[in-house]
């Protein structure tokens, strides 16, 4: 069912907010053990807003499309009174005294929060694979990784324990977990949602968006969670989108049926009127090779005050922290004067362009505890596979939809990314729902 | 290319924090994690060489959309 399905069988009383928020609590009573995708199940919290909620309706009151929905916030974003872990030890005890911008929006909206997801410890990582909170296993094969840092939220809604939940991105954590979970899922311009009271990884890097099953799922989340936020409408007519489909970088050691499914997006868009035209991106190794060093130096800076604790955080994050120790300040100087020239040479790209067409990810979910893949011959270290496409979009603040495209022989989801410039939100959706297949 | 940035008693896993501020980085994880920065960086380096003096003033990033919606 999607987010305007459910709306409507609120508002004609088919269903109330009390038995939908049951239905969501069911599905995780059911499912949580096998996938681990929630640390903190807030039920009480959620069937008493659920009949606030269904008086409100009762009484004529219909706060909008999200009245009466059951959704997640991952586990970073603040909520008041209900602890806040970021996947970490340091902060398992957390319990804010307000809630974090995007909850508080939500939550005016109507939606009603069944709990927290769990993620990539302090959200540094794309496993979600999680020493403290345990691993997060996917709902299409549990025996893959959901991706991460978000990929409780992605579980959470593969799985229709929520309709949608929240996340955030700072290298591809909406995009990475919303591709190998085969949902989608939403970056938005940098700064555009507030991220007030969401635990900061990398500070100029850090997106907040929202993960659901359909583009107009996202649609709606996004819409509250940006209320008030400038916008850029969308081209009103596939006729006169121009999308790029890069002839280098992006589909360069990629997985055959990862390249063929996103050829065939293309060419999708193409038999609905949208023109199709080869181009050649900008040296991207070294915009990730920028983004990592912006983002080795943020996070640690971030987290100086408590590295003294060195037993309480994961070998895999105390590692990064440790690498971000040791960049100096000339160099993060220099990563920033090298992303406003990068800044440039995508808007002079984006010139000719509307949007691009990329894989979200090279390849689908991974095992569990896999390590490496073999690309075109060659083996890559897994972790540096899976951020080497979406890691670009963070450093430029440029808006990107993952959205699922198909599945591999194994029967895993395989993502499209669609990037476009700042504020063209409405266009990434527009395009989504063009080419968006039925929910698998 | 193998480019280093710390002193030399860094590299030999003898690194002592600013007045004991920050923990030491422990010499077998140095070890590990050196190589990777050294990696990361001599690219960033690379590239920095072709900046102007006065390719950009601002530091504070802001994706500044060339039109505002």
């Amino acid at each position: 069912m999607t987010i305007r399905e459910a709306g409507a069988a609120l508002r004609s009383r088919q269903i109330s907010c009390a038995e939908l928020t049951e239905r969501s609590l069911d599905q995780i009573a059911k499912l949580n053990p096998r996938l681990n995708a929630f640390i903190t199940v807030t039920a009480d919290a959620a069937r008493a807003h659920a009949r606030q909620l269904d008086r409100e309706l009762a009484s004529g009151t219909v706060r909008g499309p999200l009245h009466g929905i059951p959704i997640a916030h991952k586990d970073i974003f603040w909520t008041k009174g209900v602890r806040t872990t970021s996947g970490s030890k340091i902060y398992a005890d957390f319990v804010p005294d307000s809630d974090a911008a995007a909850v508080a929006k939500l939550q005016a909206a109507g939606a009603v929060t069944i709990g927290k997801t769990g993620l990539h410890e302090l959200a540094y990582g794309i496993t979600s694979d999680n020493p403290h909170f345990g691993t997060i296993r996917n709902p299409r094969d549990p025996q893959h990784s959901p991706g991460g840092s978000s990929g409780g939220s992605g579980a959470a809604v593969a799985a229709d324990m929520a309709f949608m939940a929240t996340g955030t991105d700072t290298g591809g954590s909406i995009r990475i977990p919303a591709a190998f979970c085969g949902v989608t899922g939403l970056k938005p311009t940098y700064g555009l949602i507030d991220r007030s009271g969401v635990q900061p990884l990398g500070l100029s890097l850090d997106h907040v968006g929202p993960l659901a099953r359909t583009v107009d799922d996202v649609r709606l989340a996004f819409e509250a969670m940006a209320a008030g936020a400038p916008r850029k409408p969308a081209l009103a007519r596939m006729e006169d989108i121009r999308i790029g489909l890069p002839e280098n970088f992006y589909f360069n050691e990629v997985a055959p049926e990862v390249k063929a499914a996103i050829e065939r997006a293309a060419r999708r868009a193409e038999q609905l009127g949208a023109r199709v035209t080869p181009v050649r991106v900008p040296d991207i190794e070294t915009l990730n090779a920028v983004g990592l060093t912006i983002l080795l130096a943020e996070a640690s800076a971030v987290h100086e005050a408590h590295l003294a604790r060195r037993a309480d955080f994961g070998a895999d994050v105390l590692a990064l922290l440790d690498q971000g120790r040791l960049v100096p300040a000339t160099d993060y100087v220099n990563a920033q004067r090298l992303r406003k020239r990068f800044l440039i040479e995508f808007h002079s790209l984006f010139r000719n362009i509307d949007c691009l067409f990329t894989p979200a990810v090279p390849i689908t979910a991974p095992r569990i505890g896999q390590t490496e893949v073999t690309l075109e011959g060659r083996v890559y270290n897994v972790r540096m596979v899976i951020t080497r496409f979406a890691r670009a979009f963070n450093v430029l603040g440029f808006p990107a939809l993952a959205m699922p495209c198909g599945r591999s022989r194994e029967g895993l989801p395989i993502g499209l990314q669609i990037a476009a410039r700042p504020h063209e939100e409405d266009l990434l959706l527009m395009l989504g729902e063009a080419l968006e297949e039925p929910v698998i | 290319m193998s480019v280093r940035f710390l002193p030399s008693s860094a590299r030999s896993g003898q690194y002592v924090s600013l007045a004991g501020l920050k923990p030491d980085i422990p010499p077998e994880q140095l070890e590990r994690i050196q190589p990777l920065v050294d990696q990361l960086l001599t690219l960033l380096r690379r590239q920095a060489l072709t900046l102007a003096p006065d390719a950009d003033s601002a530091l504070i990033y802001k994706p500044e959309p060339e039109e505002q919606p």
